[in-house]
C-alpha cells in the first residue's frame, strides 16, 4: 500500500465517521429518535461507573459485553455531559466509528488488490451509503459494530486463503472473538468459518513432510495425510482459540457472578425468555414448527440484502468458478447467520427484526474483494469494467429495495418506527417523566427499580447512586424485603408485555394491578406505577 | 605451508599474499581479469598496477631456486598428480595455502607436508619424539601472537619451534627477548599444540579459569554473593519479617501490590517484545544470492569449538554434521574440547581418524569443571577470525557459517555476536519435547528478534553463537564459574558496547524428552540467570551507568524477570485455588481497588495473550519451515502450545530447585543429556603428566 492509498483510507474513514456521527446526533439529540437497545447498552456502561455500587460486573450478563465496555470511556463524561448517556450518544459514537471502520477496511483491501481508486471508492461508499448501513451506523445499535468485526474477520480469512500466512489467520481469530463479544450471531458465522478453514486446510498444498530417501511411497502418503490433518487442527486452533476462550470466560463469569453458567442464555432477561411472549403473536406462533412458513417469512427480508450475493455467484459462473469449493465456502459464510435465524424462528425464539437478515450484504461485499483479486491473478482484465459495474448496480438495487422496505411496518417495524416516530418515542417520554418526577419530588429517596425495564429512568436520574438497581449486590434482598432494606419507593411497569419479566413483577405479580398492603400509590404514569413503601413498624412497639 | 615459486602462477600468488605484497581483493580481481582476458598472472598483476617491480623482486627472492611444494610432494610419492590438481583446483576456488588444503582434504599428513616444507625452505623440523631441553620461554602473549615456542637452547643458538617461518618483524620481536641467534624449526599445528601445553600449561589454566576473576572480578561468578549483597538481602528479609509480625495483613497486601506491578511490567515488556518480533527486519535474513556472491577466497579461518564430555557415542554424527558445513575445509579450525578424565571419549576420538584440521584440546582435569572453562581453554589457541560453539549433538544447517560471515559483514562494527536459531529435531517425540520445541521456536523465531530490536542486553543461547574472536578475547570470554555462561556473556558483551543479532539459520538439537532431565536442565538455566543477576548487581549504580537506562531495565526484565515470574507464579495460583476452596476474606483484602482490576485483566487477558501468541508464533515457525521446504517441524506442535500453562508450572518447579541449588551448590553443573554430573569444589593441581592425543610427553 502506497502512502497515498493510506491517506485515502484515512480520509474515507474520517468522512464516513463525520457524516454518520452528524446523522446520529440529529437522530438521537435533535429528534429524540433513540433506539431502546442502543440506550440500554449505554446504560449498562453507566451502571458500572455511576450506580450505587459501581463495579465492572454491573455491565450485565445477558448481552455480550463488548459494546458497553467500549462505551465506558465515553460514559465517563456523564457528569459534565449527561446527554452522552441520556441520548445514547456514546452508542452513536461507537456505531459511527464501526461504520467508518468498515468502509476503511474494505477500501484498504480493494486498494491492496490493485482495484483502481475510483472503483474502490465507489464500492465502499455505495455500501456506506446503503440506507440500512447508514442508519445503523448512526443509531448506536450493536449491529454495525458486529458488522465491522465480521468484515474484519472475513477479509483476514480471505487474505490467509491467498497467502497462507499465520498472522492473517490470527487476525481472523481475534476479529471473530471480538464479534462474539458483540453479538451471539458470531457463533453461527464462526462455525461456518471453521468449516471453511477445514475445507481449505484439507485441500491445501502447504503442509508437507520430509521425504527421507528410500521412504516407501505408501508411508510417505500416509505421513502426508497425517500432516494435512494436523495442519487443519493447527489452523482451527489459531482461528478459534480466541473465540473459544472468550466463550469460556463468558460462561465462567456467568457461573461465578450470576451463579449459573448459562445465565445469559436462559435467565428471565435472556432472549429466550423475552421471545416467549411471541407465542401470543399470531405471525410468530404460526411459524413455530413450520419450516415453509419460516422460509416465506425470511424470503421477504433476506432477498433485500442478497442481491450482491447473487452477483458474486453470477460472476463465479461467468468466470467458470461456480462449481468449486470456494463457492460452497461463500454460501456457507453468507447463509450461516440467516440459517441461525431460521432455526430460531422455527423454535419461536426470535423477533425476526429486519436487522437480523442484513449480514449476507457485508459478507458479499468483503468476498467481492477476493473475487477481484482472483480475476487480477488470472489475468481477466478485458472484461473488468462490466464486472465492476455489476456489483455497484446490485448495491444500488439493494439500497433502493431496503429503503422502500423500511417504510413497511410489517417487514421493518423498528426502522419504520424510527422514520415515522410512532411508538417508542412516547414510551421513552414516559420514562423520562418518571425520572423528572424523582429528580424534583424525591431527589433523596431510595427508589428500587429493575434496570431491565427502567434503564431510561435510571440514566435520567440526577442521583443514580440513590437508586437500588438490578446490578447492586443487595438488589434481590431489597426486592424481597423492601422495608428491611429501607426501600422508600418501588417502580413497577405494566406486566402485559415483556415487562412481565421485570424483577418487581416476577416477585409481586399483582403489585401493578392491585397494589399491596405494604405500599401506597405515589404516582401513576402511563404504563408505570410508583409506589411508596410503608416504613416497617418496629417489632417492639 | 606455502610454496614460494615464481614458476607457477599459484605459488607466485602465495608468496605475494604471504608477504603482504598484495591483498586478497587485488588477487581476486586479477583472477577475474585473467579469466576474462587471459594472460600470465604476473603480467595481469602488473597491468592492474598491483605488482611493482620491487615487489616482484622480493617475491622472487623468497622463492628462487626452490621446487614447488606440490611438485616436491608428487616427486617424493606422497601425492599423485591428480591429487595435486584436485588440491590446486580447491585453492583456485577458495584461496588459502596448498599445505592446509592437502591436510584438510586428508591427502597428506601434516607431518609429510611439514617435512617437505622444511626441506624446501631449508629449515629444520621438530624431532618426531621431541623433548624440551630448556626452561626459557617467551611470554605467553608474545608466543601466542607469533605461534612460536622455545624448544632448545645452547650457548650459541636458541631453537624456536614455529608453525611457519617468522616474518622479519616477528624475528625482531623474538630478538628483543632472546639475545642469541635464533634457529627456526617447523612444527605441525598438532606438535605445537603439545609443546604449548607443556610450556604454557599454567598460563593456559590462568587464561581459562582465573583471568576473568582476576582482571574483572566484578564480572566473575566465582563468588555468589558479595558481602554487601548478603547484608542487603538479610536486611530486606528482616524488615519483611518485622512487617509481617507487626501488621501481617498490610504487609501481605503491600507485597502483593509490588508483585502485581512486577507482573504488569513484565506483561507490558513481553507484549512489546512480541510486537517488535513480529515486525519485519527483526531478523537478519540472508538470501541465497548473497551466499552465492560470497567469494570463498576471501573467507576467513573459522574456529568451531565443540565441548565434549562423555559423549563418545555422538562423535561420528558430530563429525558428519561438521563435515556437511558449506565452508572451505582448510579454513575450518575444528577444536574438540575433551576432558582429561574422560578416557572413553578421548579413546573414541583417537580411534576415529579424524581429518587433520580437527584438533583435540584436552582440558586439564581441574576445578571448576564446566563447559565455559573448556571453551576458554579451547579459545586460547583458536586460529579463527570467527569462533562458534556447537554442542556435540548439534546439527547446524550447512549454510550457517557462511550466513554468519555475511551477517557480520552486513552489520555495523558494534555487532560482535551472531546467534543462530536453535530448534529440536525430535520435537514430535512426546508432549514435553513438543512444549520444548514450541518454546524454542517462539523464543528464537519471535521473542529474541524482538529483544534485539530493543537494544538491551540479552542472554545468548547455549550453542551456535558466532563471535568475533578478538572481541570475545577482549571482553574476557566465558565465565568458567557461571553455569549459564552464555547468558552472562551476553550481558558482558553489552557492557562493553557490543550488540548481538539473530541470523536466520537453524541448529537442530536434541530436545530433552524426560521430565527429570528437563527439570535438571531448566533449573540449571534458572540458577544461572540468578547467578548472572547477582554478579552484575553487585554494584547496581555502577551497572546503571554501564548499561544505561534502557539496558539496565532490560537486564532486570530479562535476567531477573524470567526466574522471578516462575518463582512468584505458584503463590498466586495457590491463592486463587484457595479462594475458590475456602473463600477466605483476607484474600480479596490483598487486592485493593485498582490492583484487583489489574490482576483480573492480567489473569483473564494476560495469560491468554501469551498462550495465544505462542500458538501463533509456533504456527508461523512451522509455516516458515514448510515454506523453506525443510519440513523439520510439524503442525502437530501448534496445538500443544495451548497447554503451555502446564509447562509454566514445570518451570516454577525448576525455579525452586534452582534456588535451592544456588544456596547449596552454586557451581554445580547439572549435565543433562546423559544425566552425568561434573562437580567442582576448589582448584586442584592435577597430574604432572599431560596426555595429548596418544603421545606422552614429559613435563619440564
Amino acid at each position: 500500500m502506497s502512502p497515498r492509498s493510506n491517506r485515502l483510507v484515512a480520509w474515507v474513514f474520517v468522512a464516513v465517521w463525520a457524516v454518520e456521527l452528524a446523522f446520529g446526533y440529529y437522530l438521537c439529540v435533535v429528534k429524540d429518535d433513540i433506539q431502546n437497545d442502543a440506550l440500554s447498552r449505554v446504560a449498562n456502561a453507566f451502571y458500572v461507573l455511576y450506580s450505587r455500587m459501581p463495579h465492572l460486573g454491573a455491565i450485565g450478563f445477558v448481552w455480550n459485553p463488548l459494546p458497553s465496555l467500549l462505551e465506558l470511556t465515553m460514559v465517563l463524561l456523564w457528569p459534565v455531559f449527561p446527554a452522552i448517556v441520556q441520548t445514547s450518544l456514546a452508542g452513536v459514537v461507537l456505531s459511527s466509528l464501526a461504520a467508518a471502520g468498515q468502509a476503511a477496511l474494505l477500501l484498504k483491501a480493494l486498494r491492496k488488490h490493485g482495484v483502481p481508486v475510483a472503483w474502490s471508492l465507489l464500492l465502499c461508499l455505495l455500501l456506506a451509503a446503503h440506507p440500512f448501513v447508514f442508519l445503523y451506523g448512526a443509531n448506536g445499535m450493536s449491529e454495525m459494530v458486529f458488522s465491522f468485526f465480521l468484515v474484519w474477520t472475513l477479509l483476514s480469512y480471505l487474505q490467509w486463503k491467498r497467502e497462507h500466512t499465520g498472522s492473517n489467520l490470527m487476525m481472523a481469530g481475534v476479529g471473530l472473538a471480538l464479534a462474539f463479544l458483540t453479538r451471539y450471531e458470531a457463533v453461527a458465522f464462526g462455525a461456518a468459518l471453521a468449516a471453511a478453514v477445514c475445507i481449505d486446510g484439507l485441500r491445501s498444498r502447504t503442509p508437507r513432510v520430509h521425504r527421507i530417501t528410500d521412504m516407501p511411497r505408501r508411508r510417505y502418503l500416509r505421513l502426508l495425510r497425517q500432516e494435512r490433518r494436523k495442519y487443519v487442527v493447527a489452523s482451527l486452533t489459531v482461528l478459534l482459540l480466541p473465540s473459544l476462550y472468550a466463550g469460556l470466560v463468558w460462561i465462567a463469569m456467568n457461573a461465578i457472578i450470576m451463579g449459573d453458567p448459562l445465565y445469559f442464555y436462559h435467565s428471565q432477561y435472556s432472549n429466550l425468555a423475552q421471545s416467549s411472549v411471541l407465542t401470543s403473536n399470531s405471525v410468530f406462533a404460526q411459524m413455530v414448527g413450520h419450516p415453509w412458513r419460516v422460509v416465506q417469512f425470511m424470503a421477504q427480508r433476506v432477498w433485500l440484502f442478497s442481491l450482491p450475493m447473487g452477483v458474486v455467484l453470477l460472476h463465479r459462473a461467468r468466470r467458470g468458478r461456480l462449481v468449486r469449493w470456494d463457492t460452497l465456502i461463500f454460501l456457507l459464510l453468507s447463509l450461516s447467520i440467516p440459517a441461525l435465524q431460521f432455526s430460531l424462528l422455527l423454535h419461536g425464539a426470535s423477533y425476526g427484526w429486519l436487522r437480523f437478515f442484513y449480514y449476507p450484504l457485508p459478507v458479499a461485499a468483503a468476498w467481492w474483494v477476493y473475487e477481484l483479486g482472483l480475476d487480477a491473478a488470472s489475468g481477466h482484465r478485458r472484461r473488468r469494467r462490466d464486472v465492476n459495474l455489476l456489483m455497484p448496480v446490485a448495491l444500488i438495487a439493494s439500497a433502493i429495495s431496503v429503503g422502500m422496505a423500511m417504510r413497511n411496518p410489517t417487514i421493518a417495524p423498528e426502522e419504520y418506527d424510527t422514520i415515522y416516530q410512532k411508538w417508542n418515542i412516547s414510551r421513552l417520554q414516559v420514562t423520562s417523566e418518571i425520572a423528572t418526577y424523582i429528580n424534583t419530588r424525591l431527589p433523596d429517596a431510595t427508589v428500587l427499580m429493575d434496570s431491565f425495564s427502567a434503564f431510561n429512568v435510571i440514566v435520567h436520574c440526577r442521583y443514580p447512586q440513590h437508586l437500588i438497581i438490578t446490578s447492586d449486590y443487595d438488589f434481590l434482598d431489597a426486592l424481597r424485603h423492601p422495608q428491611a432494606h429501607h426501600v422508600q419507593y418501588i417502580l413497577v411497569p405494566n406486566p402485559d408485555t415483556v415487562f412481565k419479566f421485570d424483577a418487581v413483577n416476577r416477585q409481586y405479580p399483582h403489585l401493578y394491578a392491585e397494589g399491596a398492603d405494604w405500599v401506597t400509590l405515589e404516582k401513576r404514569f402511563d404504563g408505570w406505577k410508583l409506589y411508596a413503601v410503608k416504613p416497617e413498624v418496629p417489632a417492639h412497639s | 605451508m606455502k610454496l614460494p615459486d615464481i614458476q607457477a602462477n599459484l605459488s607466485l600468488s602465495d608468496v605475494l599474499l604471504e608477504q603482504g605484497l598484495i591483498t586478497h581483493q587485488e588477487l581476486s580481481r586479477a583472477y577475474a581479469y585473467q579469466e576474462k582476458f587471459g594472460g600470465n598472472l604476473k603480467h595481469v598483476l602488473r597491468q592492474l598496477g598491483y605488482l611493482q617491480p620491487y615487489k616482484l623482486k622480493r617475491a622472487i627472492a623468497q622463492g628462487v631456486g626452490r621446487t614447488p611444494l606440490g611438485e616436491r610432494l608428487v616427486s617424493s610419492g606422497v601425492l599423485t598428480r591428480e591429487q595435486l590438481e584436485y588440491a590446486l583446483a580447491i585453492q583456485r576456488r577458495s584461496g588459502g595455502r596448498l599445505g592446509d588444503i592437502l591436510i584438510s582434504s586428508n591427502l597428506a599428513s601434516p607431518r609429510a607436508i611439514y617435512n617437505a616444507l622444511a626441506e624446501q625452505l631449508k629449515e629444520g623440523r621438530v624431532d618426531e619424539r621431541f623433548e624440551l631441553r630448556t626452561a626459557r620461554k617467551l611470554p605467553e602473549k608474545v608466543a601466542r601472537a607469533l605461534n612460536a615456542v622455545v624448544l632448545d637452547e645452547d650457548e650459541h643458538v636458541c631453537t624456536l619451534a614455529v608453525a611457519e617461518l617468522l616474518s622479519p618483524e616477528g624475528m625482531n620481536t623474538v630478538r628483543s627477548y632472546i639475545a642469541k641467534p635464533v634457529r627456526q624449526v617447523l612444527a605441525t599445528p598438532y606438535e605445537l599444540e603439545q609443546l604449548w601445553k607443556i610450556v604454557y600449561s599454567d598460563e593456559m589454566v590462568f587464561e581459562s579459569v582465573d583471568r576473568l576473576a582476576v582482571e574483572q572480578p566484578e564480572n566473575s561468578a566465582s563468588r555468589v554473593l558479595s558481602r554487601r549483597q548478603l547484608f542487603f538481602i538479610l536486611a530486606v528479609l528482616c524488615m519483611l519479617a518485622y512487617a509481617f509480625i507487626r501488621a501481617p495483613q498490610q504487609a501481605a497486601m503491600w507485597v502483593n501490590v509490588f508483585c502485581q506491578f512486577v507482573y504488569v511490567g513484565m506483561a507490558v515488556f513481553k507484549a512489546r517484545i512480541l510486537y517488535n518480533g513480529v515486525a519485519r527486519g527483526a531478523k537478519i535474513e540472508i538470501s541465497a544470492t548473497e551466499l552465492e556472491q560470497l567469494n570463498e577466497r576471501e573467507l576467513p579461518v573459522y574456529t568451531i569449538l565443540v565441548p565434549l564430555y562423555k559423549e563418545a557415542s555422538v562423535l561420528p554424527t558430530l563429525v558428519e554434521h561438521i563435515e556437511a558445513l558449506d565452508y572451505p575445509k582448510h579454513k575450518l579450525d575444528v577444536r574438540l574440547l575433551l576432558e582429561e578424565d574422560d578416557q572413553e571419549t578421548l579413546q573414541a576420538a583417537r580411534a576415529m581418524k579424524l581429518p587433520y584440521n580437527y584438533t583435540f584440546v584436552v582440558v586439564p582435569n581441574m576445578q571448576p569443571k564446566t563447559k565455559p572453562k573448556a571453551c576458554n581453554y579451547g579459545l586460547i589457541r583458536a586460529r579463527g577470525e570467527y569462533v562458534v560453539i556447537y554442542d556435540a549433538e548439534d546439527r547446524p544447517e550447512p549454510d550457517q557459517l557462511k550466513k554468519a560471515v555475511v551477517a557480520f559483514r552486513k552489520l555495523p562494527e558494534s555487532y560482535a555476536c551472531v546467534q543462530a536459531k536453535l530448534n529440536y529435531y525430535n520435537g514430535s517425540q512426546n508432549l514435553l519435547t513438543r512444549w520444548f520445541t514450541q518454546e524454542y521456536s517462539t523464543w528464537f523465531g519471535l521473542l529474541l528478534p524482538g529483544v534485539m530490536t530493543m537494544n538491551i542486553p540479552l542472554p545468548l543461547g547455549g550453542t551456535s553463537n558466532h563471535f568475533k574472536a578478538n572481541v570475545l578475547r577482549r571482553v574476557g570470554a566465558w565465565d568458567p564459574y557461571n553455569v549459564t555462561e552464555d547468558a552472562d556473556l551476553g550481558i558482558r558483551l553489552y557492557k562493553h558496547g557490543y550488540q548481538t543479532a539473530v541470523v536466520d539459520s537453524t541448529t537442530w538439537e536434541e530436545a530433552n524428552s524426560r521430565f527429570k532431565n528437563w527439570i535438571r536442565q531448566r533449573s540449571r538455566w534458572i540458577k544461572g540467570y540468578l547467578q548472572t543477576w547477582l554478579v552484575h548487581m553487585r554494584h547496581p549504580v555502577r551497572l546503571y551507568k554501564e548499561l544505561g537506562h534502557r539496558g539496565f531495565w532490560g537486564f532486570q526484565a530479562v535476567v531477573l524477570g524470567t526466574p522471578l515470574l516462575a518463582i512468584m507464579n505458584p503463590f498466586f495460583w495457590g491463592l486463587m485455588g484457595l479462594w475458590y476452596v475456602a473463600r477466605a476474606d483476607w484474600i480479596p483484602a490483598l487486592f485493593p481497588g485498582v490492583i484487583y482490576y489489574m490482576a483480573a485483566i492480567l489473569l483473564i487477558l494476560g495469560n491468554f495473550f501469551f498462550v495465544y501468541s505462542h500458538v501463533v508464533g509456533m504456527y508461523q515457525e512451522v509455516e516458515r519451515d514448510h515454506r523453506q521446504k525443510r519440513f523439520r517441524l510439524s503442525y502437530g506442535l501448534v496445538v500443544s502450545a495451548v497447554w503451555s500453562p502446564l509447562y509454566w508450572g514445570m518451570m516454577s518447579l525448576a525455579a525452586y530447585r534452582a534456588i535451592w541449588q544456588l544456596i547449596r551448590r552454586p557451581f554445580y553443573w547439572d549435565k543433562t543429556v546423559h544425566g552425568l554430573v561434573k562437580e567442582p569444589s576448589v582448584h586442584a593441581k592435577e597430574s604432572e603428566r599431560n596426555v595429548i592425543g596418544g603421545i606422552s610427553v614429559s613435563a619440564q
